[in-house]
């Protein structure tokens, strides 16, 4: 059997690489152990937050699945900073486990181009250096122009509860061994890393009236913007504390800790601790907060948030025990670690393909990432590439750190890798003011159209939007009022006899859109839910503009290509140190040299002169030199 | 072969006669450089005497030879100094040999402190530091010089760019993490602490220059009308001829300036021709050039003849047209002086050296009480003050900004200071915020 494209893995990155990839017109196979499982929820049953909100628009943005999915099956939508900017506003939702796995397969079901396979993936298929496809536990081999790997924790998968180790990719699935050790004989950087997550209750058991009750927003906000309302019937979370009974149950047990037992060998993330980490690093804090999460509509299961924990299971019985509201509580399923392989995502281009072995992406959890929206943000790079070289293109599709959070993203791991696993924060993306949950759309769907990523439904939607938007723009950028027209409206405007547009307006803290109808009536016709679009854009306008000449010099330094067999020795005025660091990850641009970690100013400099002289009979890219320069000084 | 990793050699020492000159050689080659004058390489870290011998057998010179290897040496490549006599012949024989060896050739200006830089021996301030300390011309020039050296800029940008950082970490995770609890005493104090800071680098700045001032001298402007005694008093000050000086009336047409070492401070002395109504066209000229020079000087110095019966009239004048702080000096008083001086102007008869004394100490005293007003940092370069003003920008736009209600918009002012700093020390790194997160909260559900 022949594909254009196999991706092996049916989690958040699997499903994503496989449906861009048939978006992109590929017929794609996804190879998986259980097709049952696929869009499982391994960990935390719930979507979004600060920055991985960010990625769920943009992967909607390109018409990616896990927006529309989470839609279908969110309990409860909250809006993160609400009061703050819109630039740091967060989408998250919890999910019905059940409803958004439902989802995603559904979703992989409607698209053409997809087969779905159930089997175990023991090896890749080599042909003349270029992975050429799998073969399975069973000895089958399936061909195709390109292989995405998405093996999430599955990579010599270790679980850790107390004591005890058992082999797993999830609790109760097995571990991919065969293709791990097939990686590793690839001499591959593989790393390894931990993560973790918490016991889960049996919601029935827990005393809900004792419980500060946190709601959904009302009304909940969709993340994709394909869907216009939200049908799902939305719960309460609630809230508790440990106390000091349950820290000193945890100091007395921590020596059984496989985190602290010295069991574990892999680097865990500092961002989402387990409670056992919590109480040894921060001894002053007396008590810290947990979040008592729903699974499902249907389902009584339980996700206390904030105790992921791999303690031996009597020491878990008590230290649940400890918590207000939590006293009877039943465990359904004992917290723990995992470790797992990951590969050095410096080893990969900025495509996700592998520089070792052209014709494999890799996505996900496996490039030293956490969370299912990164996850899911790399599948879709990784599916859209893919598809692109099994057409026989370059396939060398990537966003830069001023486009989106998946450039950022994207960006950081191949140039600085995965020290810890990473996850997405607003703070790792210079442009925030820019790259906001609300203008995805505008920053990505034109792309994606180009690039043959965005169906038929959202091209319609977007040209639509995109329409009402521009003229929107004109109407606010050509409406003006003098100080007199204004002295009536009640707005906060600054006295200094200016007159203003209504876009000037709307850049002032505190001014809203329907407000300014007081002024001019014919607002009407703007649609409200462009409102906060267009609200966020003026707001930001000036920061934006000044946010451009920096962008303008990363794109020139993006446009630096260092070619990909230069030779670093023959570089003058390199420390061995710099010299190391380039032959090792080979930075595909002069811009992320400079962001290599450890690289010196002077060694980029050095570099960008090297590859002047080289060009110095090609036509002139400018002077880059100059730009460089001030930027050590 | 690339030509930077070319090995560079170049006289050290001042060319011409001397008791001893020094030629320096970095570069991967320099180890081989004994060998081509039949003399053996020292040891790394020692030096050893040596007889070179040139390609006929004659003996060029007997030398002291300085090895020091890589990454060990001031380049931070292989380095060789030849200590040879300081002839003519013996340095040029060494270099023309030197130069027809193999992968050498002489170092272009600079090149040796290029290498330094980008070996990471050391920073951009360390570069301008070493030129600083090899162009100071005086005392003071040179304590300044090797105290920036040393880190008197850059410790407390360091500093403050980790004050500014910290303050942006605190921020990013109210931000990031808005469903944590951070104390609400982060937010309060992020105020004020930035607050002390904007204090700190505006008190810093206001320096009135005194390091680029001392860096780049002092300025002094002589103003007066026509032969008041100015040319006469420059040439008293740098007790040497300089000026073309009689006593006919605008003799000095054009800018004379002489360079002085007062306290330690480089100060350059500027005699312009003397100012008067109905000047010939050259004269014009040199008048106008006076009035600029006066007015791009650091100090002005009015210099009238007292015995004249309407010197306050032309000092009035000359004092409007200089219209910026100055000092007056009424001179020729052995002649009598006309009406009564102001209480500051000082009284100076330069036939009998009356009042010079009390004028050399008030010249000094402004200059010193200029350098003495020490800051916690020395601002010798127009970029430094630029980045710091630059980062004053960011910080006062953010303390205006709502920290609950907009803390991105303060967080990116923040940014922006951080990185103008950042210019002056190394660039920020989005994971020197998180780092400063996660060691500071405890975060994380």
């Amino acid at each position: 059997m022949t594909y254009d494209v196999i991706v092996v893995g049916g989690g958040h990155a699997g499903s994503e690489a496989a449906a861009a990839a048939a978006r992109m017109g590929a017929n794609v196979a996804l190879v998986t152990m259980q097709l049952s499982k696929i869009g499982e929820m391994s960990c935390n049953p719930a979507i979004g937050g600060l920055g991985k909100g960010h990625l769920v628009r943009e992967i909607d943005a390109l018409d990616g699945l896990m927006g529309q999915a989470i839609d279908r099956s969110g309990i409860q939508f909250r809006m993160l900073n609400k009061s703050r900017g819109p630039a740091v506003h967060g989408p998250r939702a919890q999910a019905d486990r059940q409803l958004y796995r439902s989802a995603i397969q559904a979703l992989l079901r409607e698209q053409t181009g997809v087969s779905l396979i159930e089997a175990a993936v023991g090896d890749l298929h080599i042909d003349s250096s270029f992975c050429r496809g799998i073969i399975t536990e069973s000895g089958e081999i399936i061909r195709a122009g390109a292989v995405v790997l998405t093996t999430g924790t599955f990579l010599s998968g270790l679980i850790h509860l107390g004591a005890e180790t058992t082999p797993a990719g999830r609790i109760g699935e097995s571990p991919a061994q065969a293709l791990a050790s097939r990686l590793r004989s690839l001499d591959l950087p593989v790393g390894r890393l931990k993560t973790g997550t918490p016991p889960r209750l049996d919601g029935r058991t827990i005393d809900w009236n004792s419980l500060e009750m946190q709601p959904a927003d009302n009304p909940p906000v969709p993340f994709s913007t394909l869907t216009s309302h939200i049908t799902v019937p939305q719960l309460e979370c609630g809230i508790t504390r440990t106390t000091t009974e349950t820290h000193r149950i945890i100091a007395d047990s921590i020596h059984l800790s496989a985190v602290y037992s010295g069991q574990t060998t892999g680097q865990g993330p500092r961002y989402c601790p387990s409670i056992e980490d919590k109480v040894h690093r921060f001894p002053d804090k007396a008590s810290h907060q947990l979040f008592l999460e729903p699974e499902g509509l249907d389902d009584p299961t339980v996700y206390p948030n904030g105790i992921s924990t791999s303690l031996p299971r009597d020491v878990q019985d008590t230290l649940v025990a400890s918590i207000p509201g939590m006293e009877t509580a039943k465990i359904t399923q004992y917290g723990y670690a995992i470790e797992y392989d990951f590969i050095d995502p410096r080893a990969l281009t900025r495509s996700l393909s592998l520089r070792q072995l052209p014709g494999l992406f890799l996505a996900g959890q496996i490039n030293g990432t956490t969370g299912y929206e990164e996850a899911a943000a790399q599948g879709l790079v990784a599916g859209v590439n893919a598809s692109l070289l099994a057409g026989g293109g370059a396939g060398d599709f990537g966003l830069d750190r001023s486009d989106a959070y998946i450039g950022v993203m994207i960006d950081d791991l191949t140039t600085k890798g995965a020290p810890e696993p990473y996850r997405m924060f607003t703070s790792r993306a210079e442009y925030r003011l820019l790259l906001r949950a609300d203008n995805a759309d505008q920053r990505l769907t034109e792309r994606g159209i180009a690039l043959g990523c965005v169906g038929k439904r959202r091209l319609a939607a977007w040209r639509e939007k995109s329409m009402l938007l521009a003229r929107a723009r004109d109407q606010l950028a050509s409406l003006s009022a003098t100080p007199r027209m204004l002295s009536s409206s009640n707005l906060p405007t600054p006295r200094d006899g200016a007159t203003r547009t209504a876009a000037d307006l709307l850049s002032l803290e505190g001014v809203t859109l329907s407000q300014l109808r007081v002024v001019w009536p014919e607002l009407e016709q703007i649609p409200g839910h462009l409102h906060q679009q267009l609200e966020a854009d003026c707001r930001y306008a000036s920061y934006v503009q000044r946010q451009r000449a920096d962008i303008n010099a990363l794109k020139r330094d993006e446009a630096m290509r260092i070619p990909q067999n230069l030779d670093f020795s023959a570089v003058g005025g390199l420390s061995s140190e710099a010299r190391d660091l380039l032959t090792r990850y080979r930075p595909d641009t002069i811009a992320q040299a400079n962001r290599l970690p450890g690289m010196t100013p002077a060694a980029v400099l050095a570099v960008l002169r090297h590859l002047k002289r080289l060009c110095a009979t090609a036509p002139n890219k400018g002077d880059h030199t100059a730009h460089l320069a001030g930027k050590v000084q | 072969m690339d030509c930077e990793t070319e090995t560079i050699f170049a006289l050290a020492t001042p060319p011409g006669k001397s008791a001893i000159a020094v030629i320096r050689i970095s570069g991967n080659r320099a180890a081989d450089v004994p060998r081509a004058f039949f003399a053996k390489c020292p040891e790394p870290g020692r030096f050893s005497i040596q007889t070179l011998i040139d390609g006929t057998g004659a003996v060029i010179d007997q030398a002291l030879l300085l090895f020091m290897a890589a990454p060990h040496s001031s380049t931070g490549e292989d380095v060789i100094e030849i200590h040879c006599h300081g002839g003519v012949a013996v340095t040029q024989t060494l270099l023309s040999s030197l130069s027809g060896l193999a992968g050498l050739r002489p170092a272009v200006a600079g090149e040796f402190t290029h290498r330094m830089f980008h070996n990471g021996k050391t920073d951009l301030l360390g570069v301008e530091s070493l030129a600083d300390i090899i162009e100071a011309d005086t005392s003071r020039q040179l304590t300044q010089a090797w105290a920036q050296m040393r880190g008197a800029l850059r410790d407390p940008v360091t500093r403050w760019r980790k004050a500014v950082i910290n303050s942006a970490a605190e921020l990013e995770a109210i931000i990031d993490f808005p469903d944590e609890e951070i104390p609400a005493s982060v937010v309060a104090s992020i105020g004020e602490r930035v607050n002390a800071l904007v204090a700190e680098i505006s008190g810093c700045l206001d320096d009135k220059r005194i390091g680029e001032r001392v860096r780049d001298g002092v300025h002094v402007t002589l103003l007066g009308p026509v032969n008041a005694g100015k040319s006469t008093l420059l040439n008293r000050i740098a007790n040497r001829p300089v000026a073309i000086v009689s006593s006919e009336a605008g003799t000095t047409r054009d800018l004379v300036s002489v360079g002085l070492d007062i306290v330690g401070v480089p100060v350059t002395l500027i005699d312009t021709a003397g100012i008067r109504q109905n000047a010939g066209a050259v004269e014009s000229e040199g008048i106008s050039r006076a009035l600029s020079a006066a007015s791009e000087a650091d100090h002005t110095i009015i210099v009238v003849d007292g015995s004249r019966d309407d010197w306050q009239k032309e000092y009035a004048t000359i004092a409007e047209s200089a219209g910026k702080e100055h000092f007056l000096v009424v001179n020729k008083t052995d002649l009598g002086v006309t009406g009564t001086p102001p209480d500051n102007a000082i009284l100076m008869s330069l036939s009998d050296d009356r009042g010079f004394e009390e004028f050399l100490d008030q010249l000094a005293a402004k200059i010193v009480q200029v350098n003495s007003t020490q800051k916690s940092a020395i601002i010798t370069r127009a970029r430094h003050r630029q980045a710091l003003e630059a980062t004053l920008l960011g910080l006062e736009a953010g303390l205006k900004g709502n920290l609950e209600q907009s803390p991105e918009l303060v967080a990116e002012e923040f940014r922006s200071a951080a990185t103008a700093l950042g210019r002056i020390t190394g660039e920020i790194d989005a994971e020197d915020l998180l780092d400063a997160i996660f060691s500071s909260f405890c975060i994380g559900k």
